[in-house]
């Protein structure tokens, strides 16, 4: 026996580290011989080593010499599954646990076989349903067979999901028909939203022409009419001019010479311009100076709408949300969100603004002791008359624009978004499913959004804007993604990705956050029931690959 | 886990200023990402740091009364006085076993807390032999070991060979605050009256205010503390646990080095900050000797370091070289708030014996079930059980090894220690029966506060046996942690830990299973309204102790009652395994420590290394960090470094933030996912060798993690070194830490020493330093000439599974074809071990002879491996064959193959048993 291991260490021929002795080339040359007698004489009655999968067996079927399958040395036969790792490639001990990438191939009759990694043989667990992977004498985990058990358990399962997947592609062809229907009605009405968009153009520019020419004669009169009240006020201020200057000089020639001198300047301190008390010639030559002008107010509140816009402070609303409110519990001395204060405050202060500015504005547009100017002449209301009824023309043209230029976008935005190859996705457009769990609801709303909303009450918090599919790219459509959600405090914007299966309806079935911000939904549709399998033969009647 | 509420970030928001809003966005993330220094107190705020910091050294006011000398066997004693207030103190010196001498000065008239539970009970004593001259004596030990005391003033100097190696009060530093009567305001004329010898009044000594929070002190001010200084000496480390440098730096310029155990959010690097935890011992070291001083005191505890190295000008460092070479020196200052002078001198003189001693005294490190010295997989939170039994199953699919699954705060019901969420965890016994069906174990968080709420039955025990911590009026202590309101039990209690301990059987803590384990967070403790995260100091515990005088103490009493729980629920038979934060001297007879919440960041995978030496110098071997960094991302890249790095340190868990993304080993790039797997499979191939490592430390209290210079002592390149270090004795680690990184220096040592890399056996000699290339799969390790490491290749999904698995023996030979290791063996999980079930095998290679022998003949484990292989490496000549005997086996040749190339011989499958004892020897 001992003698032997030494014989058939010299004999390892192919272990080009080994130091190779000198009987060793006569003896391979023996072998090789051997070998090929060999080769003939091994017929079908050879059994596989243990871990050897049928499609392998004829790797393993030399009753003498094993080739690893890397082809990088050759053993003994009986170094194949003596519980030691010869082969680089791990493909010498496929029934024991000895290599480190070995595959152990369990036979599973009655289940589906299966490779496990070798290193879970005879390690207690039982891995293989056929118990092949646990053998190892005495006191070896027992393991028993339950293939035949789980082969049928998985027959019926199966049998049950064809059933659902044949039914789910009913509807799904269903689907598919509404889906190429509503985009062709899509398309339809597009077209002809353009049609009617090319006559309100020109439309529009016809009332735009209209307007103007009622707009410049109108614009002529009030001119004039504005020019004659000018003249007028320019003569009355000059008059009222000349007489508060007598008045004031007057006041200031003290000694009625008809002459100011600064001596008499010095007595009137409101020209001591740099305050030491006394009004120097210089101070005495400078004019008062005009009152402050009226302060402009800040550019957006002359916007209107766009001003509203800006105050809406979307990021910091989400520190009030119920992720942050943990902390907020636990340290109260710290926080301070005085957000809704500054808000009032800065309101207010808007509105005071704009309130001086239109006062101001009123003051401009009158005249001299506040006189108001005189109402244009009958001519003239007659052409302002006819210039507003051209722009009111011009407005309705003008909206009905933009009413069909809205229309047209909203219909291209829908058809913009993928909804499958055969528009088997268009159903769930514009839906929205619902899940509730312990503590939220949250709502799928397809090529939409996601949100949550907690059910003890509260907003609900948008967990991503539909992005794009994100499925591998041999099953797309399995995977969503819905991105830039409402900013975490501290955070990334949160997003979701929902994993869609095919089922009979459409249902939300469950959601989770598995990290912070990022969550999870599962989701079924019809419309991923791709294939239709006949029950009896379980051929596949029908696939479709998306 | 963890971080203190300190997250959250003050903001004032005004609508008015957009811009502002981004600029307080990027102040609020700067916040954020370091510790907030304002939370923690500096030494000018603490006031008896400055006190003691303050004093000036020179003529101590302390002298020794030779008149009251007292000398009985191991015991030395007499009294000392403090010549300006005429108080006096009692000295003793204990003579110990093992070159350790015990140094206590006390109020023999005032009641100071005197740490219990740390000193080993029963210590072999020493005979003092004494020799007395005028104004002075001599002690000296057995072990050649003498303490000469001089008695004005008072100083000590403990000499070893006729060296001072250690000098007590050189400079005068000592002050003994005396607990006296509070004084009411005086009048001025009274104050005229008022006698000289008193100590002067400073604020800060009857209350003290940091932030919102008084410090009632009703026992005045009653500090103590003295100077240690190390002639001769160039460097000590120890003191844990602070994040700097494994070398103790001076502490001229900074603030003193602080221990005092606190939950520091988001902890700076290179300071002397106090973090989780502290062993107040140091280590000095030089090419001759190793000596150790551990000043046993609980309290807050400051220590500065000066050297006249370090802090030497370069221009007197040039002088030097002109002059004769003045004698190095380490000087320090050890100062505490309360308690008494207790200092243990560990005079080695090698750096094994100091160890050895140090924990002789404070108790052998714990022998880790063989499951905890495998991969942890933890994150804050894994959600429920499908996630749990989720990513067990992923590491089954990407066939990686993992032992532990963790789950952190989240599992329970509202933050209520030992119960479940019902809805996330609803089935947690058949949630761990099937994570234990593959030999898996759980772990949850336990932390020592407990929720304030009657119908929380911890809580409302805990309140009707009176049980729980106290404010200084006698209420009870009531603070801020994870479930809002907490109180906080008396854990330096022994009825409480007992009650505790309780609650951890199968029957209290409902839900539990034998194979789930136990994490102690928070047990700084963790206080997130309390001054600088903790407790207050006037907080109350039994027999009228306040906080501050336990502080220090009770994270390791949280840890010490959790530990029993284990070891009670299984009858005393199955040993524990119990992590903990917070950790004082001591604890490591409780199991595994970890470095708290660190960051994703290039800069804190560094840190680790000198971090984890420090604390394993310090007597705690089983320790780790977080792998990937507590908080923040961290690149792929780093998270890979950070496996390979985290494979080759003591506990080995990957844990992560509820903010960050996941990062389970699959969720990496395929070609890092499989360096991570072959990192934490090459973890598990090297069990063996870390479990004998762990057996060793159990024995001698030697780390398992070890600085450079424990095994070089005289090499002086050595002393520094942090980035590189030893597993046991055989292997040398140098991770790589820089990101992009393609080659690192490492240095060898040792004269006439082979270095082999443990994946190419490419040959390094010593004493030198190389630059080796690493590309993103390298891991830079290497096994010591002369060594022999036992690996289990085979590859399982836990370390259970692969109990029985046979063994493969690397042999590295040195420069004579020698090399020796040893290989211990059990169970794996019960103290079976105890009662003779193992297998402790002393391996050598020596004149072409390999042979395994027990060392300790008692061992009488039973074990099913065999010896798969035997690796040769360095090996001159191949033999012409190997003959193999044994106990039970006949004598036969074995097969091997020898590469001529690279000199390494293997040997096919002898595949004797390891229980046995054999012999190969290699044949001409």
């Amino acid at each position: 026996m001992m003698f032997r291991r030494v014989e058939r260490m010299a004999a390892c021929v192919s272990d080009m580290k080994a130091k190779k002795m000198s009987v060793k080339s006569l003896i391979t040359l023996v072998l090789i011989g051997l070998m090929s007698i060999i080769d003939v004489v091994v017929t079908e009655s050879v059994t596989r080593p243990r871990g050897v999968s049928l499609t392998n067996e004829p790797f393993y079927r030399d009753s003498q010499w094993f080739t690893c399958l890397d082809g990088s040395r050759q053993i003994f036969k009986s170094q194949v599954n003596d519980d030691y790792c010869d082969c680089m490639d791990s493909s010498d001990e496929p029934g024991t646990s000895a290599c480190p990438q070995g595959k152990f191939h369990c036979n599973n009759r009655g289940f589906k076989p299966k490779y496990i990694p070798s290193s879970r043989v005879n390690d207690g667990i039982c891995d293989c349903c056929d118990a092949s992977d646990e053998y190892k004498g005495p006191g070896a985990t027992q393991c028993s067979n339950n293939c035949r058990e789980l082969g049928r358990a998985d027959l019926e399962r199966r049998q049950q999901e064809i059933i659902l997947m044949n039914q789910g592609f009913d509807v799904r062809q269903e689907y598919i028909k509404q889906g190429i229907e509503k985009k062709a009605e899509r398309e339809e009405s597009l077209k002809k939203l353009r049609e009617e968009k090319e006559v309100a153009d020109q439309l529009k520019d016809e009332k735009e022409r209209l307007k103007q020419e009622a707009e410049s004669p109108e614009k002529e009169a009030k001119d004039a009419h504005k020019a004659v009240w000018d003249a007028q006020q320019a003569v009355l201020r000059e008059e009222r001019d000349k007489q508060r200057a007598n008045e004031a000089f007057d006041e200031l020639d003290a000694d009625r010479n008809g002459l100011i001198t600064p001596d008499e300047l010095a007595d009137h301190k409101e020209f001591d311009s740099d305050g030491d008390g006394e009004v120097s010639e210089e101070e005495a030559k400078v004019t008062p100076e005009d009152p402050s002008p009226v302060p402009s107010p800040p550019e957006d509140v002359n916007e209107g709408d766009a001003s509203e816009e800006d105050l809406d402070m979307g990021d910091h609303g989400d520190m009030n949300d119920e992720d942050e409110e943990d902390f907020a519990d636990e340290d109260d001395e710290d926080e301070e969100f005085d957000d809704d204060l500054d808000e009032g405050e800065l309101m207010e202060k808007y509105a005071k603004h704009r309130a001086d500015y239109e006062k101001k504005k009123e003051v401009k547009g009158k005249g001299e002791d506040g006189e108001e100017m005189p109402e244009y002449d009958e001519a003239t209301k007659k052409l302002i008359e006819v210039a507003d009824a051209a722009r009111e023309e011009f407005k309705e043209a003008e909206k009905q624009v933009n009413d069909l230029k809205k229309s047209i976008e909203d219909i291209e935005k829908l058809m913009n978004v993928d909804l499958g190859p055969q528009q088997e996705f268009e159903p769930l457009q514009k839906q929205c499913y619902e899940y509730t769990d312990r503590e939220y609801t949250y709502k799928l709303c397809p090529f939409d959004k996601t949100s949550q909303r907690p059910k003890a009450g509260g907003s609900e918090t948008q967990l991503g804007n539909w992005g794009q599919w994100e499925g591998p790219d041999e099953n797309k459509y399995s995977k969503m993604k819905y991105t830039r959600g409402r900013n975490c405090w501290n955070g990334p914007d949160r997003s979701t990705l929902v994993i869609l299966r095919c089922g009979l309806e459409n249902k939300l079935v469950s959601a989770s956050e598995p990290e912070r911000c990022t969550y999870e939904f599962q989701f079924e549709t019809p419309s991923l029931c791709t294939t239709k399998t006949d029950v009896e033969t379980g051929e596949i009647d029908s696939h479709d690959e998306l | 886990m963890a971080a203190s509420c300190a997250r959250k970030t003050t903001w004032t928001f005004s609508m008015m200023e957009g811009s502002l809003f981004i600029l307080y966005l990027l102040v609020g993330i700067a916040l954020v990402s370091a510790v907030d220094r304002n939370n923690f107190k500096t030494c000018s705020q603490s006031s008896f740091c400055k006190r003691n910091r303050d004093l000036d050294s020179g003529n101590s006011p302390y002298e020794a009364l030779m008149g009251t000398l007292l000398i009985s066997d191991d015991l030395v004693q007499l009294a000392v006085l403090n010549s300006a207030t005429g108080i006096r103190l009692q000295l003793e010196l204990h003579g110990l076993d093992q070159s350790t001498v015990r140094l206590r000065i006390k109020d023999p008239v005032n009641r100071r807390y005197e740490v219990p539970d740390v000193v080993q009970p029963n210590l072999q004593k020493s005979r003092w032999t004494v020799v007395q001259s005028s104004g002075s004596f001599e002690a000296t030990l057995a072990s050649d070991v003498t303490v000469r005391l001089t008695a004005k003033p008072l100083r000590l100097d403990v000499l070893q060979n006729g060296y001072i190696i250690i000098s007590v009060n050189s400079r005068g530093l000592m002050n003994y605050e005396q607990q006296r009567e509070k004084k009411s305001p005086k009048s001025p004329e009274e104050e005229g009256e008022e006698a000289v010898d008193e100590e002067p009044e400073e604020p800060g000594m009857w209350e003290e205010t940091f932030k919102t929070h008084k410090d009632s002190k009703p026992k005045g001010p009653e500090s103590v503390g003295v100077d240690f200084s190390f002639p001769g000496f160039a460097h000590v480390y120890g003191i844990p646990e602070h994040a700097d440098t494994f070398a103790l730096k001076t502490t001229v310029s900074t603030d003193p080095y602080r221990l005092y155990n606190l939950d520091v959010f988001e902890y700076e690097l290179y300071n002397p900050m106090a973090l989780y935890g502290s062993v107040p011992y140091m280590l000095a070291h030089n090419s001759e000797r190793t000596v150790g001083l551990l000043w046993l005191n609980a309290a807050e505890t400051w220590i500065d370091i000066s050297s006249n190295t370090a802090d030497k000008s370069m221009f007197n460092r040039m002088l030097d070289l002109v002059r004769d070479m003045e004698v190095p020196q380490v000087d320090t200052h050890w100062f505490s708030e309360s308690g008494i002078m207790d200092v243990f001198f560990f005079m080695g003189p090698t750096a094994e014996q100091v160890m050895y001693q140090y924990a002789t005294v404070t108790g052998m490190p714990q022998l880790p079930p063989l499951f905890a010295v495998a991969y942890h997989q933890s994150r804050w939170n894994y959600n429920d059980e499908d996630d749990v039994k989720n990513v067990d199953a992923k590491f089954d699919e990407h066939d990686i090894p993992c032992d532990v699954i963790w789950l952190d705060i989240e599992h329970t019901d509202g933050k209520r220690y030992m119960t479940w969420d019902s809805h996330k965890f609803s089935h947690p016994e058949d949630m761990q029966n099937q994570v234990a069906a593959k030999g898996r174990k759980m772990v949850t968080i336990v932390d020592p506060h407990l929720k304030k709420d009657s119908g929380f039955h911890l809580h409302k025990q805990a309140v009707d046996n009176g049980f729980l911590v106290k404010t200084h009026d006698g209420t009870d202590y009531e603070g801020w942690c994870w479930p809002g309101s907490s109180s906080y039990p008396d854990f330096t209690r022994t009825d409480t830990r007992n009650w505790w301990a309780e609650q951890l059987s199968l029957e209290n803590y409902k839900g539990s299973t034998p194979n789930l384990f136990t994490w102690n967070d928070m047990n700084e403790p963790s206080v997130f309204n309390g001054p600088e995260v903790t407790m207050h100091k006037d907080a109350k515990h039994q027999d009228g102790w306040e906080h501050r005088d336990v502080h220090n103490l009770y994270g390791l009493y949280v840890h010490m009652a959790t530990v029993d729980g284990q070891h009670k629920r299984s009858n005393g038979k199955e040993r524990s395994f119990v992590l903990s934060r917070a950790f004082f001297t001591g604890s490591q007879k409780y199991g595994a420590i970890w470095t708290g919440d660190n960051e994703a960041s290039w800069e804190h995978l560094k840190i680790s290394m000198p971090m984890l030496l420090s604390i394993s110098v310090a007597g705690i071997p089983f320790i780790g960090a977080d792998v990937g960094g507590f908080f923040k991302n961290p690149e792929p890249e780093l998270l890979t470094r950070w496996y390979q790095a985290a494979a080759f340190q003591p506990f080995f868990r990957a844990h992560a933030h509820l903010d960050t993304k996941r990062r389970e080993p699959w969720l990496l790039p395929p070609n890092m996912m499989d360096i991570v797997r072959t990192a934490i499979r090459t973890r598990y191939a090297l069990l063996p060798f870390w479990y004998t490592a762990f057996y060793k430390a159990s024995k001698t209290g030697i780390p398992v993690m070890r600085p450079m210079w424990q095994g070089f002592p005289d090499d002086e390149e050595t002393f520094a070194m942090e980035d590189q270090f030893m597993i046991g004795d055989s292997l040398l680690v140098k991770p790589v830490t820089d990101k992009g990184a393609t080659s690192v220096s490492v240095y060898f040592p040792g004269q006439d020493m082979v270095w082999y890399d443990v994946n190419t056996v490419q040959k390094y000699t010593g004493a030198s330093t190389q630059s080796v290339y690493v590309n993103l799969e390298k891991i830079p390790v290497y096994q010591r000439g002369g060594t022999i490491i036992p690996r289990k290749e085979r590859v399982r999904r836990c370390s259970a599974l692969g109990l029985d698995d046979p063994y493969t023996l690397i042999v590295a030979l040195d420069t004579k074809q020698q090399a020796s290791g040893q290989l211990y063996m059990d169970d794996g999980h019960s103290f079976d071990f105890q009662s003779g079930l193992y297998q402790y095998k002393q391996i050598t290679f020596q004149n072409n002879v390999i042979q395994s022998r027990s060392i300790d003949m008692n061992g009488r484990y039973q074990t099913k491996s065999w010896l798969e292989r035997v690796v040769v490496i360095g090996l001159e000549k191949s033999p012409s064959s190997i003959e193999l005997s044994g106990d039970f086996i006949s004598t036969h040749n074995v097969e091997f193959s020898f590469n001529e190339e690279n000199k390494v011989l293997v040997i096919r499958k002898p595949e004797v048993n390891m229980g046995i004892d054999w012999v190969m020897a290699f044949k001409k």
